[in-house]
């Protein structure tokens, strides 16, 4: 039964990302004020085939060997994205390298991004719906 | 491809070199009267000079596609035109004939310039905002 | 009577019913699948085939979506309405899949009731 989800999953986890990149967007439009501030950005993780520990270790495992066990269940705490610096805005005179259109600009990006794999999940779900009431939506 | 992101991209750059165009704005009319600076002589008045740059996005940069370019500011010039040379002999920074050399700066010019960095500005909020709204009218295909 | 349009069209031929093969109750199973033969060689296997093409296409469709999604979702794909797009054909063509199956069987159970 565990497969019959197994297509949603990257899905949930591209919405985790993006609501995690909104809080990080979120805190460098807070700081555009802030003298030598340096506005972060996430980027996404290579995508493990779904074994992690619990988040206990911060670690996310590999299955190198597919006779191997997996480490965690469903539902464990996956990295969601790498936390690197975005400078190409350049700085101002007081250090900060923060530039309120380009936060902007990605955050409505970030926005649409959302909507969309939302809107992908949602049809996804409603075909798988419409199987399992045995053809008759 | 050219979609939405890149267009919104496209969009915050122009955002971004108005801006940039306003503070130049800002510190010739604040600079106006600066007769003296840290590079001797009076303040010049700071021009931003704009290119067109391929678009990137998360895969690297693309090249121009049929013109569709970022705009980016490449550098702030200095306007060498000579100032207002006016005769003030107890100021003190006159030169030997009593003359003062004021900046280059046109305040007439400098507010048409703030008034069009002002609706370039706007408009490329206004483009941002339209192709979000397509981005999101494209959900409800298939509703 | 004489179409609106003029004289010069063809005047339809009056309407023939069509002739009836009458059933062919009591006659023997070798005759009629030799009559059934006549009239389609290959069997019903055409009707089979395109039930196959019909769901075969409805797989390749969703397998299609299901990939775009996750491109999209990876961020290595930026169209939006092609997503979309990718997406609506699919549940249409599982909605269509689903449907036509409902139907043979609705069928198959009619022909099962009038058998006894």
């Amino acid at each position: 039964m565990a497969d019959l989800f197994a297509s949603i999953q990257p899905l949930h986890s591209a919405l985790d990302y993006h609501l995690e990149r909104h809080s990080v967007l979120a805190s460098n439009v807070a700081h555009v004020d802030t003298p030598g501030y340096k506005p972060n950005d996430l980027a996404r993780v290579e995508a493990t085939d779904g074994a992690s520990f619990d988040g206990a270790l911060n670690v996310a495992m590999r299955r190198t060997n597919a006779a191997h066990m997996g480490t965690g269940g469903e539902g464990t705490a996956e990295l969601e994205g790498r936390t690197f610096q975005d400078l190409s805005a350049g700085v101002g005179n007081d250090g900060n390298y923060v530039s309120l259109d380009r936060e902007a600009a990605k955050v409505a990006a970030n926005q649409l991004r959302y909507d969309v794999v939302s809107a992908i999940v949602s049809a996804e779900l409603r075909g798988m719906h419409f199987a399992a009431n045995d053809a008759k939506g | 491809m050219l979609g939405v992101f890149s267009a919104m991209e496209v969009a915050a750059s122009g955002l971004s070199a108005e801006r940039t165009r306003m503070n130049t704005v800002a510190s010739n009319l604040a600079n106006a009267r600066t007769t003296r600076t840290d590079a001797g002589g009076p303040y010049k008045r700071l021009d931003p000079v704009f290119e067109a740059v391929g678009i990137d996005n998360e895969r690297g940069v693309m090249a121009t596609q049929g013109g569709v370019s970022k705009v980016k500011v490449a550098r702030i010039q200095e306007d060498t035109r000579p100032g207002m040379m006016v005769y003030e002999p107890g100021h003190p920074d006159a030169n030997a004939a009593g003359y003062v050399e004021y900046p280059n700066v046109n305040a007439v010019e400098e507010m048409v310039n703030m008034i069009t960095a002002s609706r370039a500005y706007e408009a490329g909020v206004t483009s941002i905002d339209t192709v979000k709204q397509m981005g999101r009218s494209a959900l409800d295909i298939g509703k | 009577m004489i179409p609106i349009d003029g004289p010069g069209i063809q005047l339809i031929a009056p309407h023939q019913p069509a002739q009836i093969d009458p059933t062919p109750i009591g006659k023997e199973n070798a005759a009629v699948a030799k009559e059934n033969a006549a009239i389609d060689p290959s069997g019903g296997a055409v009707f089979e085939d395109l039930l196959k093409n019909v769901v075969g296409t409805a797989n390749d469709s969703i397998q299609n979506a299901e990939a775009a999604g996750k491109e999209f979702a990876a961020g290595t794909r930026d169209d939006i309405h092609g997503t979309m797009l990718a997406l609506s054909k699919a549940d249409i063509e599982l909605r269509l899949v689903g449907n036509i199956r409902n139907k043979v069987v609705d069928a198959f159970y009619e022909l099962w009731r009038m058998q006894i």
